[in-house]
């Protein structure tokens, strides 16, 4: 027989045999059986009588040793794993809190090890999560859950295990549906909400739990779900900057920006610190890696971003949630157990849903009918959702009795400045996304707030003006159709093709904008004169093509444009266009500047010239980053000059943009009150420390201050010194003024206190 | 000025306060109001009135049982079996029982002495609950524990109520037998061949550490074996089949097919309620009759052989027991293969 040392005989030292049966495992069987055995009769009792379990310390630690050591004997131990899932199953809400923690743990162990597969140890644990009562265990079970599902998706996904759990979930959400709801569903939306953002799922099953969880029946869940859909995307872009280390756009995630600014006053203090310092290879070491983190960060902030495709496009047939939210949520039949706020949160799904996809909900526009009057608690909000419930395929008399509510409501002479700027801001919004949705003469007699005193109300009839001199002017009153617009009005009238805007008619683009303008360019420098003289000098210049010259863009960002350009010529051309001269560069600026006029190229020669420019570049050339950014330059030329002639161009909105409500409000006039200020100042305050900093700085981690070092200086150094020997000497008088000086100060330092 | 006030605010502790006639005597400032107004006083938990029965004091020294020093659970225990009522219940059983497993010497005795009192009647509903504490006992981590374990058995085995020693053969039959084979330090799950000598070291395992004491150990758990092997495989044993194999009106085997009496859970060998069947430590397996307990005794049959061979070949005491085991054996072994 071999020696053994003494200890491991004893059969209390788990450790020690652990250790042995690491190294040894067919040595120390017998050993282990011995374990084994107590563990499993000790099983049995517990089993039998859970609550009366008293031996829990030992039976812990020999749970946890038999997790450890299962692999070395696997025929001894395969019905281990079952066992403690069996005793978690049945047992888990009387069982001692710590014999329950180690139960799981030892789970996750034995999945470590493979021993059992991830989807076992899931379909153990996922039950209790609903189970259970105790908090804290469900946290547990939460967290381990998120990292069971994060490992098994860090280098690829798991398809197989991803398709267990979501199937879990959706069986859960599901199972507790129905009359008598359960708020057992909010786990199964808080899993799939928590994984979406750690961009752990991101396939169009985990968009279907949400949705099942945004129609549940009990109103957490269902608020759970819709505000998945409203805020996690935003969520997951913040963590996925943070985790690049990126500086972020937000102000809400200051930390991450405070890291990045750390790291370059510590480089310069390291490099400082080499100048002055002895030169050690630690030194060099700790400046290299610091070199190495900074480059790192650097290598993740110019990563390309990963393309993600937000939950609500990924979604499976938007109009049938968007019909079945509408009616389960918020007609009349459902009865009102949502509070006000949680109305307005689905309303606000609802709607972005009907923007997104262009669906038709019609009974949403008669439902918000109701909603929209000064009055109404937060009619901001509804007003948004209103706004961006609308899109071009909606019936406009479907709309414009919405239109023509708010009108009365909120725009007349009897409302407060801001109600009308509201009102017409609204209108303004509605109109952008479905500008047939109202009459001629409403709108008539609400451009006529231009005069008002209010400035936001003046602003936002303004903008309205300024919408329909691009989409319709006809619509406008004849003096507020400006110059431009006037002079292509009868420009098109004396061609005798008056454009109308008519329902469910598309805009299409038809090539890249701007494209003429940059074919145009290039025959001015020369470039296409020759194409098979260009194409070698291409071949040769290929690299350079590519690549952004940073020079000359740099030139041309001074600011200033060159008014002899050719383009300025071409503009000013522009204005002869009435008497009918065709020009093919005057075309080609007036086509990129305005998408909706594209739609009315009026000449049939036009067209044709149009149609060659394209077909010349596009058909010949491969566009290069560095001609697109020619393109961009041209383009904001182009642009510019038809600004200083007056037209202003609408902001392009499209129907996916989100409406923010308090931007409905318009421009604040006027001094900040009171708390708007004080709020401002404690802004400014964050971060900031005042009044003494004598007691932190103490606290913080320093060298010895001369004070200490003068304190604690050897007693015999310093008696024969003056200091010390004068005090003795001192006259009477001067001890006496010592005496009071030190009086004097101790009533000061009292009376601060 | 301020500090005029306090001088004369201290001035004023200082002055005797005068006497006037006719007038209450002033109260002094350390004066502590001790009158109070209520209309109820509540005193919780205090009855002046409540006398201690004789059942509220032994449940007291029933929860003293689990008390965490052993001189106190020794104590609890003597006052329990002194004080035994006529109707047990099962707290008692619930609170004794896991201090088979106790890690106190006299507390083990003094259990043991206990169960010895109690009537075995109200004993047979708990056995299984018991048996459980017995096997737990039998393959435990400290030594003595181990060697004290088969006192219980043999308690348990040979009680007056028959009852008791079948349900322990019946419903714990093949985890008994293992449990004697980790409690002999016998090798039973792996068949051995009949030539191959199990190592005479295991027998320095069993017990304690003096040579006298691992003699005695031994022989107690050999006596435990031989008792519950010839309960389990002898037809006759059991006064009650026999009582009702002597009334000549029913048939000879009228007892297998009548509900077993006085028993917790009849149909337990059944199962009918486990999750999972066929799980070795955990189900009860059904071994109802001596031909479905010799089945099982068969798979693990060389390994008992062989531990008792070695056992043989230590002579003495434990060689003689071990001889008669043997042979017991072998008898039965004949006479079911003859049967079959």
């Amino acid at each position: 027989m071999p020696k053994r040392r003494r200890a491991a005989l004893l059969p209390s030292n788990i450790a020690l045999l652990q250790n042995l049966i690491r190294r040894d495992p067919g040595s120390y069987k017998e050993e282990f059986l011995v374990q084994y055995r107590h563990y499993a009769t000790q099983k049995e009792i517990l089993a039998t009588n859970p609550s009366g379990f008293h031996d829990t310390e030992a039976f812990l630690d020999q749970i946890g040793f038999i997790a450890q050591v299962c692999t070395c004997y696997p025929s001894e131990t395969k019905e281990y794993p079952e066992d403690l899932a069996d005793l978690l199953k049945a047992h888990h809400s009387v069982l001692p809190v710590e014999l329950r923690e180690k139960i799981v743990q030892s789970l996750v162990l034995l999945r470590n090890r493979g021993i059992i597969s991830s989807e076992r140890l899931i379909q153990v644990i996922f039950p209790l999560l609903t189970t259970t009562n105790s908090k804290t265990f469900r946290k547990d079970i939460y967290t381990t859950l998120v990292r069971i599902l994060k490992n098994a998706n860090r280098n690829t996904k798991a398809p197989k295990l991803n398709r267990t759990v979501q199937t879990l979930l959706f069986t859960l959400l599901e199972s507790t549906d129905g009359p008598a709801a359960a708020p057992d569903g909010l786990w199964a939306a808080k899993l799939a909400r928590e994984l979406w953002r750690r961009s752990i799922w991101d396939d169009p099953r985990t968009v279907e739990i949400m949705k099942q969880a945004a129609l549940h029946g009990n109103t957490k869940v269902a608020i759970a779900g819709v505000s998945f859909f409203l805020g996690v995307d935003r969520e997951r872009e913040k963590a996925e900057r943070k985790k690049r280390g990126l500086a972020d756009d937000d102000d809400s995630s200051n930390a991450s920006s405070d890291d990045e600014n750390d790291d370059k006053p510590q480089i310069a203090g390291i490099k400082h610190r080499m100048g002055i310092n002895k030169k050690t290879g630690k030194r060099a070491r700790k400046l290299e890696a610091a070199m190495r983190s900074l480059k790192k960060k650097e290598k993740g902030a110019s990563l390309p971003t990963q393309l993600n495709f937000s939950a609500i496009h990924l979604l499976h047939d938007p109009q049938g949630f968007a019909e079945r939210l509408f009616s389960q949520t918020l007609s009349r039949s459902s009865g009102n157990k949502f509070t006000l706020e949680q109305r307005i949160q689905i309303l606000n799904l609802v709607s972005r849903l009907i923007g997104v996809h262009k669906l038709s909900v019609l009974g949403l526009y008669s439902y918000l009918l109701k909603y929209l009057t000064p009055k109404q608690r937060n009619v901001t909000q509804f007003m948004a959702a209103t706004a961006q419930a609308s899109h071009d395929l909606v019936p406009p008399d479907v709309l414009s009795p919405v239109i023509r509510k708010i009108a009365d409501e909120f725009v007349s002479d009897g409302v407060a400045a801001e109600v009308a700027a509201a009102g017409l801001n609204t209108i303004r919004e509605i109109l952008t996304r479905n500008p047939l949705a109202i009459e001629a003469d409403l709108l008539q007699d609400l451009t006529a707030y231009k005069g008002s005193k209010s400035k936001s109300v003046m602003m936002a009839a303004r903008s309205l003006i300024g919408l329909y001199r691009e989409v319709a002017p006809d619509m406008l009153s004849r003096k507020d159709r400006g110059k431009i617009a006037s002079m292509e009005m009868s420009a098109a009238a004396a061609a005798g093709e008056v454009k109308k805007l008519r329902f469910g008619v598309e805009n299409v683009v038809e090539g890249i904008p701007g494209l003429e303008l940059l074919e145009k360019w290039r025959k001015e420098q020369g470039l296409d004169k020759d194409d098979e003289d260009a194409v070698p000098k291409d071949a040769e210049d290929d690299d350079d093509a590519w690549d952004i010259d940073v020079s000359d863009s740099e030139d041309s960002d001074s600011g200033w444009i060159d008014m002899e350009s050719d383009v300025e010529y071409n503009v000013s051309d522009e204005e002869d266009d009435a008497d009918g001269n065709t020009d093919a560069g005057e075309d080609l600026s007036d086509d990129d500047s305005d998408k909706e006029q594209e739609a009315e190229v009026n000449q049939p020669t036009k067209r044709v010239k149009t149609e060659d420019a394209l077909q010349t570049l596009m058909a010949t050339k491969i566009l290069t980053p560095a001609d697109f950014q020619k393109l961009d330059e041209l383009r904001t030329k182009a642009g510019l000059d038809k600004i200083l002639h007056g037209g202003k161009a609408a902001s392009a909105t499209t129907h996916e943009d989100t409406v923010d409500a308090t931007s409905l409000l318009g421009p604040k006039s006027g001094k900040a009150d009171k708390a708007e200020r004080l709020a401002a100042v404690m802004e400014g305050r964050q971060d900031r420390q005042f009044g003494p900093k004598k007691g932190k700085k103490d606290s913080q981690p320093h060298s010895t201050t001369n004070k200490e070092k003068a304190r604690k200086k050897n007693f015999i150094m310093m008696i024969h010194k003056r200091d010390v020997q004068g005090k003795s000497k001192k006259s009477l008088r001067d001890k006496q003024k010592v005496l009071r000086a030190h009086v004097e100060r101790q009533k000061k330092s009292k009376k601060k206190h | 000025m301020g500090s005029q006030k306090k001088k004369s605010e201290k001035k004023k502790d200082f002055l005797k306060p005068k006497l006037k006639v006719g007038k209450t005597k002033p109260k002094a400032t350390s004066y502590t109001e001790l009158g109070f107004k209520a209309k109820a006083i509540g005193i919780p938990e205090q009855s002046i009135t409540k006398t201690h029965t004789s059942r509220d004091k032994f449940n007291h020294y029933v929860s003293l049982a689990r008390h965490h020093s052993h001189t106190t659970r020794r104590e609890a225990l003597a006052y329990l079996q002194s004080h035994i009522p006529e109707e047990v219940d099962s707290s008692l059983f619930t609170s004794i029982s896991p201090l088979i497993l106790d890690p106190t010497p006299t507390v083990r005795a003094a259990v043991l002495s206990l169960v010895h009192a109690i009537p075995t009647s109200s004993f047979a509903p708990h056995v299984h609950l018991i048996s459980l504490y017995i096997h737990s006992a039998m393959t435990h981590l400290a030594p003595d524990i181990r060697a004290d374990s088969s006192k219980f058995l043999l308690f348990a085995l040979k009680a007056e109520d028959a009852d008791i020693p079948m349900q322990v053969v019946t419903r714990s039959w093949e985890k008994t037998l293992h449990c004697f084979g980790s409690l002999l330090g016998w090798d039973l799950a792996t068949t051995t061949g009949p030539g191959d000598t199990v190592p005479a070291a295991n027998w320095n395992k069993v017990g304690n550490a003096t040579n006298l004491d691992r003699i005695t150990n031994a022989s107690q758990h050999l006596d435990a074996l031989s008792l519950f092997l010839r309960l389990g495989l002898s037809e006759n044993l059991t006064p009650e089949m026999q009582a009702q194999r002597q009334v000549p009106l029913y048939h000879a085997d009228t007892s297998k097919h009548l509900i077993p009496r006085n028993t917790s859970a009849p149909y337990a060998r059944l199962n009918l309620f486990a999750d999972d069947k066929g799980r070795r430590w955990t189900t009860i397996s059904s071994t109802e009759d001596i031909g479905a307990r010799y089945q099982i005794l068969k798979g693990i049959l060389p390994g008992i052989l062989a531990g008792l061979d070695s056992g043989r070949r230590q002579g003495g005491e434990i060689g003689r027991k071990c001889k008669h085991l043997i042979d017991f054996l072998d008898k039965t072994k004949i006479e079911t293969e003859k049967l079959q």
